[in-house]
């Protein structure tokens, strides 16, 4: 039985790499018998063979053993993954840091919101002081069908320079100065 | 008995990956070890320098220890395994390209083969041939050939390192051999002319 010149490279590939069948093997066999040109080639890829996998073993053999270089790698990554860790640490604690700083301002403010402003406070910070105690005025209607009511304190006082002042107080959490007056 | 043998071997490797997975470092580190000789194979065929390779190698394995739990099915573990080495090689050969220090593969060097007998000599210079011959060899059948003469590889498991069919391992290591064959034939004639 005669084979075709590719199926012969075939036959001798597989024969190489050991993968070939007892079948197939016989065919190659009595092929490599009866066909010199054959028996040429397959001695000639067997060199080649035999030549290139001593090249790879020792091409292989060259450089760190692996385990050294595997275990470098696990160490790196190792560093890697502790300084990601810590970076996300760092950067959550800083997150709920901030939220907390937000929440707790955002809470003050509304809380001194709603109380009443002390209208003696912004003279004091500026070293004047006063000299009167607040006239609480009775409740002013501010228009006449309006609902709304409103309270006006009325303070007086003399700076250093003499000067009289009277500083008209609304309950509105402001603090308006009163406008100066020789007059007064 | 083979057979069983390498299913054993498969079944192994399985769990291995699948505990490599996990964050197992013990797992991650055996399964390179166990796939070592055709991950450095494949390298080699593409990094032309062998002093990189080493290099190369730690980058392939710290992007697998990164990369390991997005393993989706671990039966291609060695598909993905090869796909990302490939990858990782190649992406050295470009950044080493654009340095300009590209070299030819004429590189390999083997100092202590310098010290061996004229036979081991000769020997050792048809290596050397086969070798060159091999990596000039278009990648697809340089890859194949390598893998095969890393570690006795078997059809089946070329196939699935490189995700393709049985017979198309089996035809491209056929050709890779005519090639080198032809190749070497060639260069033999004008030396004795």
């Amino acid at each position: 039985m005669t084979i075709d010149h590719d199926t012969l490279e075939i036959l001798i590939s597989r024969r190489l790499d050991d993968e070939i069948t007892p079948i197939e093997d016989q065919l190659l066999e009595e092929t490599l018998a009866a066909d010199p040109a054959a028996m040429t080639l397959f001695e000639q890829l067997g060199r080649l063979h035999r030549a290139g996998r001593r090249g790879m073993e020792q091409q292989l053999r060259q450089g760190q053993p692996a385990q050294t270089i595997v275990r470098a790698a696990l160490r790196s990554r190792s560093g890697a993954s502790t300084l990601a860790t810590l970076r996300s640490w760092c950067c959550s604690r800083f997150t709920t840091g901030l939220a907390a700083g937000v929440l707790i301002t955002v809470t003050l403010q509304m809380a001194l919101s709603r109380q009443p402003v002390d209208t003696t406070e912004p003279f004091a910070s500026t070293g004047v002081e006063t000299h009167a105690a607040p006239q609480t005025l009775p409740v002013t209607r501010v228009n006449g069908n309006s609902r709304v009511q409103r309270n006006i304190d009325w303070y007086r006082f003399t700076d250093e320079e003499g000067n009289l002042w009277v500083v008209e107080g609304l309950r509105e959490d402001k603090v308006r100065p009163a406008v100066y007056d020789e007059d007064l | 008995m083979e057979l069983t043998l390498d299913k054993k071997f498969d079944e192994r490797e399985l769990a291995l990956v699948c505990a490599a997975r996990t964050g197992d470092r013990e797992a991650i580190e055996q399964l390179l070890l166990h796939n070592w000789d055709w991950l450095k194979a494949l390298v080699i065929g593409i990094v032309r320098r062998t002093a990189e390779v080493d290099d190369v190698l730690q980058e392939i394995c710290i992007r697998v220890i990164n990369k390991i739990d997005q393993l989706r099915e671990p039966h291609s573990y060695r598909a993905w395994l090869a796909c990302l080495a490939r990858r990782e090689a190649i992406k050295w050969c470009r950044q080493r390209t654009r340095q300009g220090q590209d070299v030819p593969p004429a590189d390999r060097h083997h100092p202590a083969e310098q010290q061996d007998g004229a036979k081991e000599a000769e020997l050792s210079d048809e290596y050397e041939q086969v070798l060159r011959a091999a990596q000039a060899l278009p990648d697809k059948y340089r890859e194949v050939l390598f893998l095969q003469h890393s570690r006795n590889l078997s059809y089946n498991h070329i196939a699935a390192i490189l995700d393709v069919p049985l017979t198309t391992v089996q035809i491209r290591l056929v050709r890779a051999r005519r090639m080198i064959l032809d190749r070497m034939t060639e260069k033999r004639v004008p030396q004795r002319t």
